[in-house]
C-alpha cells in the first residue's frame, strides 16, 4: 500500500498545481483581455487551422442580449466579410464571423445548429444568419469527411464531450442550463488563452496564402485542384447538400431567426473553367432561389463581383476587395432588413 | 487505441493504481492479463478482427511446446518457416498477392512485434537459453503486454519474467515515481506538441507531396530544398513520435515496477551509420543482430576457407541483415528499396572501416577520425543519408516512382548534400543547446527540489492540453503501421 500512497500523493500534488496554474492563467486572461466583443475566425486562421476551435470556443462568448449577425460559410466568407467593417456600418448589430475554411453545406448546418444552441430564446429572435454559398460547398460528405463522416467541427466538439452528432445535428449528452454549459466551456480558459494567443500570432508569417502571379500554370493547377476536391467524374455537384441547406433554413425559421443567403463570387476565369460550377448553376441554384422564395429568405446575389483582379487566388478576395465586399454586404443587409418577405438583391 | 487517447490514459492509470495496491504475485499476473485483454479489445474493432492474431498466437504456442520434443527432427527450422510464412500471408506482402485473402477484414497491428517475440521464444527454448516453457498466461502476457504490443520495445522473455516476479516486491520512492511521471509527460509533450506542430508545417513531407502533385514547374533548386526540408522534418518527426511513445510506455512500465529496455540513445549524435544503429530502435537492432546477423556471419565464416575474405563477410552479413530489416517495415517494393538503402549505407560504412583498419592506414585513419570537423562531417552524413532513405516511409510505390521521374538521381543527391551541410552545422548546435538547457534545468530544479519539479510537470501537462485544443487533429503514433 505504500507504493499506492506514494503514487496517489504524486498525482494529487501535480493535479493541484495544475489547477492552481490553470486558475492563475484564467484570471490573467480575463484581466488583460476581457470578454471578446465579437468572434472572427479569420483572425485565428493559421496553418494549424484553428477556425473550428474558434467556433467551438467562440459560442460560449456569444452575447444573447444584443442583436447578432452570424456570418457562416467557408474560407471566402471568412476572408471576404470583415466583422470590423460590418460592426461599424451596422451599429445596431454585433457581427461575428463563424466561417470555417473548406466547409461543405453539412458543416454549415452543424455550425448554425451549434450557434443556435448557445443563444437564449430571446437571442434567437434577434439573430440573423448570413450564409455564404458557392459550388465548392456542394461536395459530398463522403468525399469531404471520409467514411467516418466527422467534420472538423465534430473533432473540436468531441473535446468538450457536450454533444453527440448524428447526421450533422447536435444532441446534448446531458441536459444542462445555458449558464452551466457556457461556464463549463469557459473552464477551458487556458485553452481559450491559447486561442487568443493564436489571434496575436496571426501577425507572424505562419500563414502564407498564394500571393504570386495568377498565370496560366496557376489556373491549370487550380482547375485540377478543384476538380479533384469535388471528386466526381461526371463534374456534378452533390445535390444531397441542398437537403442540409433546406434543414438549415427550417431550423432558422423554426426558432424565429432570420436567414440571408449570399451567393458568393469567384473569379471569372475560375467560373468559366469549372464544369462543377456550371452544374451548380444549372441544377442547384434554381432550387436555392425557390427555397428562398418559399421560406421568405433574403437572397443576395454577389456574383457580379467576379472581376479577376479582386482575387488573389482561385476563390479568395484581396484585402481591398474584402473591404468592398464587406461594405456591399452591410448595405444589402440593411436593404433586406427593410423589406418584408422574400427579397432578392443583386449588386450591379 | 492511440497512446494519446483518453482510453489509453485511463487504462494505464487504473492498472497502475490497482497493481500497486496488490502484493499477490498470482493476482498481479491475472490483472496484467486482464489489462492486456482490455487493451486488445480497445485496439481491435471486433472479435472477427482479432481472430487472425489469436490463431497466430495459438499456433505459436503449439510450436513452442513442440520444441521440447526430441522425437521431432527439424522442429526449429520448420517452426520458424511456418511462422514467417503465416506472417507474410497475414500481412499480405505483395509477393503473395495471387493468393486469395481472408474473407473478412482483420487487424495486423502489433503482429510484427509478436513475430519477433515468438521467434525469440522458439529459438531460445530450443537452444536452451530459456529453461522452461512459459504457461499460457505467461505466454500471453509476454506476447501481448500492452506497453510493448504496438511497437516494442522488444524485451527478452527472461527479462520480462524476472521483472514480473520482482515487480510484486518493488519499492517505489517519491523520486522514482516523480521521474516516471515526468517521463510519461515528456512523451506526450513530444508526440502531441512537437510532432503536432511539425506535421502541420508546409515544409513537412505531406506539404512536399502536395507540392509535387500540384507543381508542374521544371526541376530547380526550390525542388531540391523542399525535398531536403521534407526529409529532415520527417526524420525529426519520426524520432520525436517514436521516442515520445517510448517515453510514455517506459514511464508507465516504471510505475508498475517494470524496467522496459530503452530504444533510443541520442541517435543523432552517432558518429557513423554503424554507431547510429546502436542508438536508433536499439531493441530491433539487437534482435536482428542476435537472430539474423550473428547466425548468418557464423554460417558464412564456416563456409569460407579464404582468410583474406573473412573481414569482408561482415560487410555482406550487414547488407543482408539491413535489407531484411528494411523489408520488414512494409509489404511492398518500396520497403525493399528502403532495405537496400539501409543495407548499402551500413555495408559501405563497414567496408570503409575494414579498409581503414589495414595496417598501413590504421594510424592515419585514427588521427583522421579524431578530428572534430571530420567527426561532424560523418555525423551530418549519417543523418542526411538516413533522412533521405526514410523517404520510403512517407511515400508509396506510385509516389516514389513519381519522385524518381521528376527529380532523378542528381536532385536526390543534391538534397542529400543540402541536408548534410545543414546537419553539419545544426546537429552540434542542437546538442550544445540541449546540454545547456538540461544543465540549467537540472541545476534550477534540483535547487528547488520536489515541488519545483512538480510545477515543471504541471506546466508541461497544461502545454499538452493546450496543444490538444490548438492543434486540430492530434497526430497519432506512426510506427505502429510498420
Amino acid at each position: 500500500m505504500r507504493n499506492l500512497k506514494l503514487i496517489l500523493s504524486q498525482l494529487v500534488s501535480v493535479a493541484l498545481i495544475s489547477v492552481v496554474l490553470s486558475g492563475s492563467l484564467t484570471f490573467i486572461t480575463w484581466l488583460f483581455w476581457g470578454r471578446q466583443a465579437f468572434i472572427d475566425t479569420e483572425l485565428m486562421s493559421t496553418i494549424y487551422a484553428p477556425e473550428p476551435i474558434g467556433v467551438a470556443h467562440g459560442v460560449a462568448e456569444i452575447n444573447s442580449d444584443v442583436k447578432n449577425i452570424f456570418l457562416i460559410g467557408s474560407s471566402n466568407v471568412r476572408e471576404g466579410f470583415r466583422p470590423t467593417i460590418l460592426n461599424q456600418r451596422l451599429s445596431d448589430f454585433t457581427t461575428s464571423n463563424f466561417a470555417i475554411g473548406a466547409s461543405n453545406i453539412a458543416q454549415l448546418y452543424e455550425t448554425v445548429g451549434l450557434v443556435n444552441h448557445f443563444l437564449t430564446p430571446a437571442g434567437r429572435q434577434n439573430a440573423v444568419y448570413v450564409v455564404g454559398i458557392w459550388y465548392g460547398q456542394f461536395v459530398s460528405n463522403n468525399k469531404r469527411w471520409g467514411p467516418s463522416g466527422k467534420t472538423d467541427l465534430d473533432n473540436e466538439l468531441q473535446k468538450f464531450r457536450l454533444f453527440t452528432v448524428n447526421d450533422f445535428e447536435l444532441y446534448p449528452r446531458v441536459f444542462m442550463s445555458h449558464e452551466v454549459e457556457v461556464g463549463y466551456i469557459r473552464l477551458f480558459l487556458p485553452l481559450i488563452a491559447a486561442k487568443r494567443f493564436m489571434v496575436y500570432a496571426r501577425s507572424l508569417p505562419i500563414r502564407m496564402p498564394y500571393k504570386g502571379k495568377i498565370d496560366d500554370v496557376f489556373k491549370a493547377e487550380s482547375k485540377k485542384f478543384w476538380h479533384d476536391y469535388m471528386g466526381t467524374v461526371d463534374d456534378s455537384v452533390d445535390v444531397e447538400q441542398f437537403e442540409y441547406l433546406h434543414k438549415m433554413a427550417s431550423l432558422i425559421d423554426k426558432v424565429g431567426s432570420k436567414l440571408i443567403l449570399v451567393d458568393m463570387p469567384i473569379p471569372n476565369w475560375h467560373k468559366n473553367a469549372s464544369a462543377h460550377n456550371t452544374d451548380y448553376q444549372n441544377r442547384v441554384l434554381w432550387r436555392i432561389e425557390k427555397l428562398a422564395k418559399e421560406r421568405q429568405i433574403a437572397y443576395l446575389d454577389m456574383r457580379s463581383l467576379e472581376t479577376d483582379g479582386d482575387f488573389y487566388d482561385s476563390a479568395h478576395p484581396t484585402s481591398q476587395a474584402a473591404q468592398y465586399w464587406s461594405a456591399s454586404l452591410s448595405h444589402m443587409i440593411t436593404e433586406s432588413m427593410k423589406a418584408t418577405g422574400y427579397v432578392r438583391l443583386r449588386i450591379d | 487505441m492511440e497512446i494519446t487517447s483518453t482510453s489509453f490514459v485511463l487504462l494505464s492509470l487504473s492498472s497502475i493504481l490497482v497493481l500497486n495496491g496488490i502484493k499477490s504475485f498470482i493476482l498481479r499476473r491475472y490483472l496484467i492479463f486482464l489489462t492486456n485483454i482490455a487493451f486488445l479489445s480497445f485496439l481491435m474493432i471486433d472479435m472477427l478482427n482479432m481472430i487472425p492474431i489469436i490463431v497466430f498466437l495459438a499456433i505459436g504456442y503449439i510450436l513452442l511446446l513442440s520444441q521440447r520434443s526430441d522425437r521431432l527432427r527439424y522442429s526449429l527450422e520448420l517452426s520458424v518457416l511456418l511462422i514467417v510464412v503465416m506472417f507474410v500471408v497475414l500481412k499480405r506482402y505483395t509477393i503473395i498477392e495471387f493468393l486469395p485473402a481472408l474473407p473478412f477484414s482483420y487487424s495486423v497491428i502489433g503482429l510484427s512485434y509478436v513475430l519477433f517475440k515468438l521467434l525469440h521464444l522458439i529459438i531460445d527454448v530450443k537452444g536452451g537459453a530459456i529453461e522452461r516453457i512459459p504457461s499460457p498466461t505467461e505466454y500471453f502476457n509476454y506476447m501481448c503486454f500492452f506497453l510493448s504490443f504496438l511497437s516494442g520495445p522488444i524485451q527478452r522473455f527472461q527479462d520480462f519474467e524476472a521483472q514480473e516476479s520482482a515487480s510484486a516486491n518493488h519499492q517505489h520512492t517519491r523520486e522514482s515515481i516523480q521521474k516516471a511521471l515526468q517521463r510519461i509527460v515528456l512523451g506526450f509533450l513530444k508526440v502531441i506538441l512537437v510532432c503536432g506542430f511539425m506535421a502541420r508545417s508546409q515544409y513537412f513531407s505531406d506539404g512536399f507531396l502536395l507540392f509535387v502533385s500540384t507543381h508542374s514547374n521544371p526541376l530547380d533548386v526550390v525542388w531540391i530544398v523542399r525535398f531536403a526540408s521534407a526529409c529532415t522534418l520527417y526524420t525529426l518527426f519520426l524520432y520525436f513520435n517514436f521516442s515520445g511513445y517510448m517515453d510514455v510506455v517506459i514511464g508507465v512500465g516504471a510505475m508498475f515496477g517494470f524496467n522496459l529496455p530503452e530504444n533510443f540513445q541520442k541517435p543523432f549524435e552517432a558518429k557513423n551509420f554503424l554507431d547510429f544503429w546502436a542508438r536508433w530502435h536499439i531493441t530491433l537492432s539487437d534482435w536482428f543482430r542476435t537472430y539474423l546477423f550473428n547466425p548468418l556471419l557464423k554460417m558464412l565464416v564456416s563456409h569460407c576457407s579464404n582468410k583474406k575474405i573473412l573481414p569482408y563477410l561482415g560487410v555482406l552479413a550487414f547488407f543482408v541483415t539491413f535489407t531484411v530489416m528494411g523489408l520488414w517495415h512494409g509489404t511492398n517494393s518500396v520497403f525493399l528499396v528502403y532495405g537496400v538503402f539501409l543495407g548499402l549505407g551500413i555495408s559501405i560504412n563497414k567496408l570503409f572501416h575494414v579498409v581503414m583498419q589495414k595496417k598501413n592506414l590504421k594510424q592515419r585513419y585514427s588521427k583522421f577520425r579524431n578530428n572534430i570537423f571530420v567527426q561532424q562531417c560523418f555525423r551530418g552524413l549519417t543523418f542526411s543519408y538516413f533522412a533521405v532513405a526514410l523517404t520510403c516511409l512517407w511515400t508509396d510505390e506510385k509516389l516514389l516512382s513519381l519522385l524518381g521521374s521528376k527529380m532523378g538521381l542528381f536532385a536526390g543527391c543534391g538534397a542529400l548534400i543540402v541536408v548534410w551541410f545543414a546537419a553539419i552545422f545544426l546537429l552540434p548546435t542542437v546538442s550544445y543547446c540541449r546540454l545547456l538547457v538540461s544543465r540549467l534545468s537540472d541545476n534550477f530544479l534540483c535547487s528547488f527540489g520536489y515541488v519545483a519539479r512538480n510545477i515543471s510537470i504541471s506546466i508541461q501537462i497544461l502545454l499538452i492540453l493546450t496543444g490538444l485544443v490548438v492543434i486540430q487533429n492530434p497526430v497519432v503514433f506512426v510506427y505502429k503501421a510498420f
